[in-house]
């Protein structure tokens, strides 16, 4: 680790810096990120003229309504002073959308800025979403492909950004697959869907009543469905609503709420996620609706605001009546739970990072690397022609010729070979001072 | 002849052990917001080793207490496999270990003769009242988780329930099964009791009448319990408060029986 720390350091000292330049939601109230947010065609043109004007080959800007981050390469760490930073923020923003400049203060107080491994470390953190304000949501993840597909589309995405959003991504898919950080869920309809399994542990056998054909139904009732439950019925005051819902679903009965008692009657658990301003569900429907049911619990959940279902029906027995307030402690509980994982989700970001080190720390050598291959081939080149051009090699053949060729390539190669294993197994201090050497030797320019 | 009091020590030691770790894990681990864990699953090991032990340490030397530790080792058994009810290990096997220590007193103290000396038609009366006392004890910690849940979900508090605890149905389910098996199982022991007592094959004893009228007694609740949940629809909830009072009329005369009742006035 120490010799990575110190591979690290020389990769400050001289080769390409990654930085990563931005505000999220901890650093900047909605307010200033709403100044902050760029669309895909503003990044665009800001991803061109930043490169340009700030002479860097390697851009991306991930802007989503949480964040806004500029991720680069830059040369080297000299060049990324905070003013330099916070400046190519600056232009980005107000270049983008005509606003007024952001004063320094206001910059120092919600963008932060980060250079070589904390900058790759963060930006293995965003796209696993451990950074994000629910940890664990997918989303963040397709932004950050997104926003990489941006910099490849604007010309600014370079070697070092891709082996960059490889790992990341990579790294949040280790995450992702073993860990529990996604595991619960933590939107009111699939919480609602969750909560259902406190009726019984075997979502296939109940019966779904989705009442609704909104957003909130949707979602409710896509969740419902890939667990194929016994049966899923939606209604909706507009039928057709119901039946289109349906037949996107590819499952289920769709019915109008003519008949909302005998429906809630087959129904194990009741998700209302209508707009009706009124309650849609009185005690005693539900008093009639149990005439004609077993003797399971019944289970309804009101997910809709203004609510519609009477509050009162709470009272009636094996009846567990849910609103959303309820869900949201749910939700609560359950982003609770994937900060838990966050430990386990570090660890993996850490092995992630090391080995990023790792290949920074071999990546830094291979200029050097390079440089030598030429001398020697060059070096080789140029004996053998002075050699063969001398008499007693007159007779030589076309194929004699190639083969000492190819001879002397070997041996090139070889040499080359022979110095980078031994600059593999060295210690870094002291493959660093061979570094040195080869450079001082071998280095022209 | 010496050597099944020392194969019973052993087992009963190492069935004791084994509920006793078992408890502790299996407590942890319905407590614990993760699943799958390690010491979950080398609890139910322990679970299962202790049944095994408990029921060779019945068969070998079994006093009333050990006998029901192993019947209720067994219930909680099928209620895992039948009902998938896995927290009830986490309320049975500390049951089942406090009985087994009462059970190492009682016979320190010279109450209750070995099962296996007795009888056959003694044997086949006690076991079945064990087996009835062992599944109204399962009722009665079903009961308690139905109440439990019953109240979070009414009053929804979803935040204080823990992860793994079982849905309301299947508590409900399994609680009914439970009564049912016991209700069979007070049946079969009152008839059998009754039968060989006419039969002369029970010898007579102490005073057997406040016993027998309390078994009556405990057979009639039950009897009502599931009359009213078949017949008139009671709702689980209701019947869980019934059972809740069914054990205690039943661990009345559980106490009886070790207290005051030897094998042989059974």
């Amino acid at each position: 680790m120490r010799e990575l720390n110190h591979a690290l350091s020389a990769s400050k000292s001289r080769g390409p810096t990654f930085f990563c330049v931005g505000s999220n939601h901890r650093t900047a109230g909605i307010s200033t990120r709403e100044n902050f947010y760029l669309t895909p065609v503003e990044i665009n043109l800001a991803l061109q003229d930043a490169s340009q004007r700030f002479k860097l080959d390697e851009l991306a800007i991930l802007s989503t309504c949480n964040r806004c981050e500029i991720i680069g390469v830059a040369d080297g760490p000299d060049k990324l002073t905070p003013e330099f930073l916070y400046s190519m923020y600056r232009h980005v923003h107000t270049n983008a959308r005509d606003q007024k400049a952001f004063t320094s203060d206001s910059l120092s107080q919600s963008v932060y800025i980060l250079t070589g491994i904390d900058a790759v470390r963060h930006t293995f953190q965003v796209a696993a979403s451990l950074d994000s304000l629910v940890p664990g949501e997918t989303q963040i993840t397709g932004q950050f492909k997104d926003a990489i597909n941006l910099a490849k589309n604007a010309g600014t995405l370079g070697s070092m950004l891709i082996r960059l959003s490889q790992e990341a991504l990579g790294t949040a898919k280790k995450i992702r697959s073993n860990t529990d950080i996604g595991r619960h869920r933590v939107s009111i309809a699939h919480a609602a869907i969750d909560l259902a399994r406190r009726a019984s542990e075997d979502l296939t056998s109940l019966k779904f009543l989705i009442i609704g054909a909104g957003e909130m139904a949707r979602v409710a009732a896509e969740y419902a469905s890939s667990h194929r439950p016994k049966e899923l019925i939606l209604a909706n005051r507009t039928s057709s609503r119901a039946f289109e819902l349906c037949q996107h679903l590819g499952y289920g009965e769709s019915h109008g709420l003519e008949n909302l008692q005998n429906l809630i009657a087959r129904a194990d658990v009741v998700i209302t996620a209508t707009t009706a301003a009124n309650f849609i569900i009185r005690q005693q429907d539900i008093v009639n609706a149990a005439k004609g049911r077993g003797d399971g619990p019944l289970f309804l959940i009101d997910i809709a605001l203004p609510r519609n279902i009477e509050p009162e029906i709470s009272n009636i027995d094996d009846v567990y009546l849910f609103d959303i307030d309820d869900l949201r402690e749910v939700v609560e509980s359950h982003i609770e739970k994937r900060r838990e994982s966050l430990a386990a989700a570090a660890d993996i970001v850490s092995s992630s990072v090391t080995n990023f080190e790792q290949w920074l720390y071999s990546k830094d050598f291979s200029p050097i690397m390079s440089a030598t291959s030429q001398y020697f081939m060059d070096l080789c080149k140029r004996e053998a022609e002075k050699t063969l051009a001398k008499d007693i090699f007159s007779e030589l053949s076309q194929r004699q010729h190639e083969a000492i060729n190819a001879m002397l390539e070997a041996i090139s190669s070889k040499m080359t070979s022979d110095v980078a294993q031994t600059l593999k197994k060295l210690p870094e201090s002291e493959a660093r001072q061979l570094a040195d050497v080869l450079e001082t030797i071998y280095k022209r320019d | 002849m010496k050597a099944i009091p020392d194969i019973s020590v052993v087992i009963s030691m190492v069935d004791l052990a084994a509920f006793m770790l078992a408890s502790g894990l299996l407590v942890l681990g319905f407590k614990s917001k993760k699943s799958n864990l390690l010491g979950t699953r080398i609890g139910y090991v322990l679970f299962a080793i202790g049944t095994l032990c408990a029921t060779v340490h019945a068969l070998l030397l079994g006093n009333s207490a050990v006998l029901l530790a192993a019947a209720l080792a067994w219930g909680t058994v099928i209620s895992w496999f039948v009902w998938q009810v896995e927290l009830v290990g986490a309320f049975t096997a500390p049951v089942i270990a406090v009985i087994l220590v009462s059970g190492i007193f009682f016979s320190a103290g010279g109450h209750g003769a070995a099962f296996t000396e007795s009888q056959p038609a003694i044997k086949l009366h006690v076991a079945t009242a064990i087996l009835g006392q062992s599944f109204a004890i399962l009722a009665c910690g079903l009961s308690l988780l139905f109440l439990w849940l019953d109240r979070k979900l009414k009053t929804r508090q979803l935040g204080a329930l823990p992860e793994k605890f079982p849905a309301i149905s299947t508590l409900s389910r399994a609680l009914s099964g439970t009564l049912w098996i016991g209700f069979i199982f007070i049946t079969l022991s009152l008839l059998s009791g009754s039968l060989f007592a006419l039969l002369g094959l029970i010898p007579a004893g102490t005073n057997m009448a406040p016993k027998v009228s309390w078994a009556i007694l405990v057979w009639v609740w039950y009897l009502a319990i599931l009359v009213l949940r078949g017949v008139l629809g009671y709702r689980p909830h209701k019947v869980a408060r019934m059972s809740l009072v069914g054990f205690f009329l039943m661990a009345f005369s559980w106490f009886g029986l070790i207290f005051w009742a030897p094998w042989g006035s059974a």
